[in-house]
This record gives structure tokens, sequence and C-alpha cells, in this order.
């Protein structure tokens, strides 16, 4: 059994990512049964990540680690000034963001002199999250040969915490509103059938907040935006292999000093994300879903409205770094809309609400 | 004959590699020079190679994943590795393979610079340096000329005039597009701004497909000064880096 202290890096505004990846770390090791224990934690930063540094002490899944922090050279000064890490026998890498701060960190290990034989382990997740690969060199410092063990491949356990992801990204989502399941089921049944917009329109009266129209009146078209964009954040949340769900999602701006104008605007709103896990096939892989919704069904300028959806969904980007094997972006329409499309769209699932969980269970 | 290898990993950005490679060519004393390719960067590993071997200069494109298969380690007394472009695991399997193929740490290679406070590069600082021992390379190779670049790419003079306002930035390798906001814009209401939004990322990302990411970089001019513009740049810039300004009364 050997005991190791871990060394990773945080990177700015990343405190949350660390954290996730630690304990997918420790989750992986200890299903492996390897025979390696984590007993320390080194979390390595410079001053562009201070503010950053965060007390993992209150977290259950690192109290058994012994967590310290250690200051590093700016990038722009890491040439010129002392990299402070000195490495110590059995430290297992995660590697940091930066290829800079993994080639110091290998330096350092190739310069210490104060055992005979040093061990060094690196830990590596691939890009698609599915599996992690860890490696073993030993250097002789009598003969300084250097040792290659084989390299393990393990399968990456442990969870991504989508909560964490929007937390870093400075993104804030809504609370679900209260609505009648029963309600929204016989929603989707009566929005299963291409409809004209005011039937829809009155249909979703029902779900305004009490005492504000007759019930006959239709919504307008912003109340019927919102009210579909409602009932699909909570259907998909419905889904048995759906393990996080977030909508109405707002994002501030990640640049301008606190407490300023710049920071405090609003740049971004994103309809729902959720992140799907199918228990019954333990061997798939988490996917995080990105939605949008379009619940335009007024027959003269639905077909447009949707094609437009369509691309600017395709050029879309996350606002948080998510392997993109792993990502899959839906498009929930109205029937009506659903209709005038007549093929395919590579890279997006364009659906109605009767057919929004058959797509989730088919990924 | 006892040779020093260096091996260079091909990423998305052919033109860094190449004026990497042609200053490894001209101020280190390598022996020989490996390109590391991917299935993805092949293409790219080879048009450098034609370009390189122009001047009656050689060197190799490897998979990645097949240098130790390749090489006699009793002809090999040093392994060089020049780490940045690709991924880490593409960093991490030739390091195995270096230290399987001769039980030595490689030396470790990577280009370096310093930035001023606005984010802007030193050029008096940019080098070619090695981790192990502080070793440079003199005389970094900044400048690659725009009939290099669209062989390194792929492409002909034709994106030029499909795209006006693209032009290629010699002294640091890189396309530059500038999005050039009409004047009308100011009148914009938020879905037309929002619409134009989507246009400018529509062709930001075909532009990024063709010549890849890390290969371009974007400008706004003629920016409208008001909120709804500075939120669609703030928007946009989360993911292209725009370069651009814009100004709120902002007291705070």
């Amino acid at each position: 059994m050997i005991k190791i202290r871990i060394v990773t890096v945080l990177a700015p505004g990343k405190s949350s990512l660390l954290k996730t990846t630690v304990r997918n770390f420790l989750k992986t090791i200890e299903k492996a049964g390897n025979p390696i224990v984590p007993e320390k934690l080194l979390i390595m930063y410079d001053k562009s990540a201070s503010s950053d540094v965060i007390d993992l002490h209150q977290d259950e899944d690192f109290k058994k680690l012994d967590v310290e922090t250690l200051e590093i050279p700016e990038i722009n000064n890491l040439f010129t000034e002392d990299f402070t890490y000195k490495f110590k026998n059995h430290d297992c890498i995660i590697p940091p963001p930066l290829t800079y701060h993994m080639l110091f960190l290998l330096n350092s290990f190739n310069s210490s002199w104060t055992l005979s034989k040093n061990k060094i382990f690196i830990f590596h997740t691939e890009s698609e999250g599915t599996i992690s690969t860890l490696r073993a060199f030993t250097l002789d410092n009598m003969s300084r040969k250097l040792d290659a063990s084989p390299k393990i491949t393990l399968r990456r356990e442990g969870k991504d915490n989508l909560n964490n992801l929007i937390k870093d990204a400075r993104g804030v989502p809504k609370p679900f509103p209260n609505y009648n399941e029963r309600a929204i089921k016989r929603f989707i049944e009566f929005e299963s059938h291409p409809l004209n917009a005011t039937k829809i329109r009155i249909f979703l009266n029902q779900f305004l907040p009490e005492k504000s129209e007759p019930q006959d009146k239709p919504v307008s078209n912003l109340q019927q935006g919102n009210i579909f964009e409602e009932i699909v954040a909570i259907w998909i949340d419905n889904h048995s292999s759906i393990t996080e769900c977030y909508y109405s999602i707002t994002w501030k701006n990640k640049t301008g000093r606190k407490g300023t104008i710049k920071e405090a605007l609003t740049i971004r709103e994103e309809d729902t994300i959720a992140l799907y896990d199918d228990k019954s096939s333990p061997k798939s892989p988490q996917y995080l879903l990105y939605i949008s919704t379009k619940s335009s069904a007024d027959k003269a300028t639905v077909k447009k409205k949707t094609e437009h959806e369509i691309q600017r969904m395709l050029d879309l980007k996350l606002p948080f770094v998510f392997p993109s094997e792993r990502v899959r972006k839906i498009l929930v329409v109205s029937t009506t809309a659903l209709q005038t499309i007549t093929t395919q769209t590579p890279g997006l699932i364009v659906t109605n609400l009767a057919n929004l969980h058959d797509e989730i269970s088919n990924l | 004959m006892p040779t020093k290898a260096v091996i260079l990993p091909v990423g998305n950005s052919p033109a860094h590699c190449y004026r990497v490679l042609r200053s490894l060519l001209d101020g280190g004393d390598f022996d020989l020079f490996i390109l590391a390719v991917t299935e993805e960067t092949k293409l790219s590993g080879e048009l450098i190679q034609k370009i390189i071997s122009s001047d009656n200069l050689i060197v190799e494109v490897i998979d990645y994943k097949i240098i130790k298969d390749t090489y006699d380690s009793s002809n090999i007394i040093e392994w060089n590795i020049f780490a940045g472009p690709g991924t880490m695991k593409m960093f991490l399997e030739i390091l195995d393979q270096t230290i399987l193929l001769n039980n030595q740490h490689p030396s470790l290679w990577c280009y370096h610079h310093q930035k001023t406070k606005n984010g802007n590069i030193k050029q008096e600082t940019v080098k070619i340096i090695c981790v192990n021992d502080n070793r440079t390379i003199s005389g970094f190779i900044n400048i690659v000329k725009k009939n290099t670049a669209l062989k390194l790419y792929d492409v002909d003079n034709d994106i030029f005039r499909t795209y006006d306002n693209l032009e290629w930035v010699e002294g640091i390798a890189k396309f530059s597009y500038a999005v050039k906001v009409p004047q009308e814009a100011i009148d914009y209401n938020k879905i037309e701004c929002r619409d134009y939004e989507n246009q400018i990322i529509h062709e930001v990302n075909i532009l990024q497909s063709k010549i890849g990411k890390h290969s371009i970089n974007f400008k706004m001019e003629n920016l409208p000064n008001t909120p709804d513009w500075a939120v669609l740049l703030a928007r946009i810039n989360q993911h292209y880096k725009f370069k651009g300004r814009y100004r709120l009364n902002d007291k705070n």
C-alpha cells in the first residue's frame, strides 16, 4: 500500500471543477482497488486564482485528506522566479490545465535527489471523460535511470456536477414553478397534434397564476413562450435518467470589476440544461443535455422561426467546458413546427413534447 | 552516430508549429526532427513537412502513438519534447514512449513570452526555452508569410475575396477577421441585435472550421456605445475573444 499526495493546480474561476476532479479521482482509485491511498492534497495556484482558493475541510469527501495550498509564480514570471513546488516521493499529479505547470512539476521530480529512488504518479482523465489512466515513473538516483511502469487504464468513476459547472460559469437558474403534473400531461397530450396557435394559447391559460385572467382568454406571446419553456423543463426533470436539471439560467458577465455595471450585466439566458445518467446501464456515459424551446405554432411564421433556431442551436457554444463528445443538443418545438421539418439535422435532436422522453431514452 | 531528437506535436495551429519548427531547425542543435501527429492533424504535419523539405531540410511525420516502435533507441542519445501544441493525452503518450526508449527523463521545451497588463505580448521576451536547464533557442522566428500560411492551411487566395475583412497577420502568424458593425445598427431593437449576433457567430464558426480555432483572431469595429451592444460583445466574448471596446457610464 502506497500513501500518496495528490498534486494539482487551480485555474482561475474553476474551484468547483477542481473539487469534482479530485472527488472523481478518489472514487476511481477506490473502485479500482489500486494499492495507492490518497493521504494529502496539494492545491497550487498563482495570483490570478488566489481569490478562488477554497476551504475543502468542510466538504465530506475531503475530510480524510490533509489539504495544503501553495502559491506558485504567475505565468509571466515562471522562468524568473523560483517555482515553489518541491517534489515529494509518491506525489500523484493530476495534470493541470496549462502545460507549463506540468513541465515544471515533472522537472521538480527529475531534479529531486533526496532519496535513492523516487516515484511519481500521473493520473489523467481523457477528454471525453469516460476513461482515466494512471502512470508511474521511478527514478533511480544512483544510476539516473528512469523506469516507466505499464500504464493502467481505469473506467472513470464519480459524476459530473452540473450545479458546480453552472456556478463556476456564474450562471443563476430560476426555481421550478409549481405546476400540477396532471395538467402538464394533459397539455402534452393536447399538443401532440398540430393545433391552431390560439387553441394552444387558451389551453395554456390554466398555468397562469390564479385570479389573473378569465379562463378562456389566450395567453400572450411572451407568456406562451415562458410557460412552454417551464413545462419542457419540468418534463425533462421528470425523466427517470435525468439526475440534475436547471431551467431559465442567466449568466453574468465574467469581466468587469466587482460591483460595476459591466460586472452586473446579464449576458446570456438559456432555457434548460440537464445531466443524463442511465442508471440501468452503468457503462453508458453521462450526457449533458442542452435544451432550447420554441413554442410558436403560428403557421405563417413557424417554419422560418424553427429553421432560424436550428441554426442558432448548431452554432451555440456552452458557457462552460464540457467534453463535446458527451453533449447532446435538443430543440423542443410545437407539433405544428415539427411537421415543417423534413430532414434530420446532424448534431441536433428536434422533437415535440410528446416525443421528448423517448428521444432522451434513446440517447 | 549519436543523435539528438526533438519531437514536436502538431496541434490545431499549424502556423505556430511551423514557426516553432523553423526556430528549432535554425537555432537548435538537434539532428532529428519529428512531427508527432494524430489522425486529425496528419494533413497539417504533411503540409509543414512539404514546405520545410523545399528548403532541403528533413523532418519526419509520425503517428504519436508509434514513436517507440519507429525509432531504434541505440541511435538516439537524447530525447527532447516540445510541449504545448496538441493535447495532454498526446504529451503523456510521447513522454511515456521516450522514457521507455532510453530510460532517461527527456528535455522538456516550451514557447514562452511575457504579457503586458493589457494582455499584449512583449515581443522581446518571446523565446523557446528548456524547462530542465533554462537553455534557449536563439532567435525565435515570429514571421510566417501569407503564401506559406495559405499552403499550411490548405486554402487558396479566394478566401480573402469571400471574406472581405479577413487578413493574414505575419507577425503573430494568425488570421484576423474584423466584423464591421453597420452604421444603422445603432437603431437595431433587441431582436435585430440578437439576429445580428447569430449571424456573426455563424460566420465565425464557419471561419473557425475552415482555418482552425486557434489560428484566427476576431475583432469588432464601429461597435455602438450602448448597453445592448455591450451585452452582445460580452456574450460573444465568452467564446471568441473578440477585440473591441465598449464603454458604459460606469461610475463605480
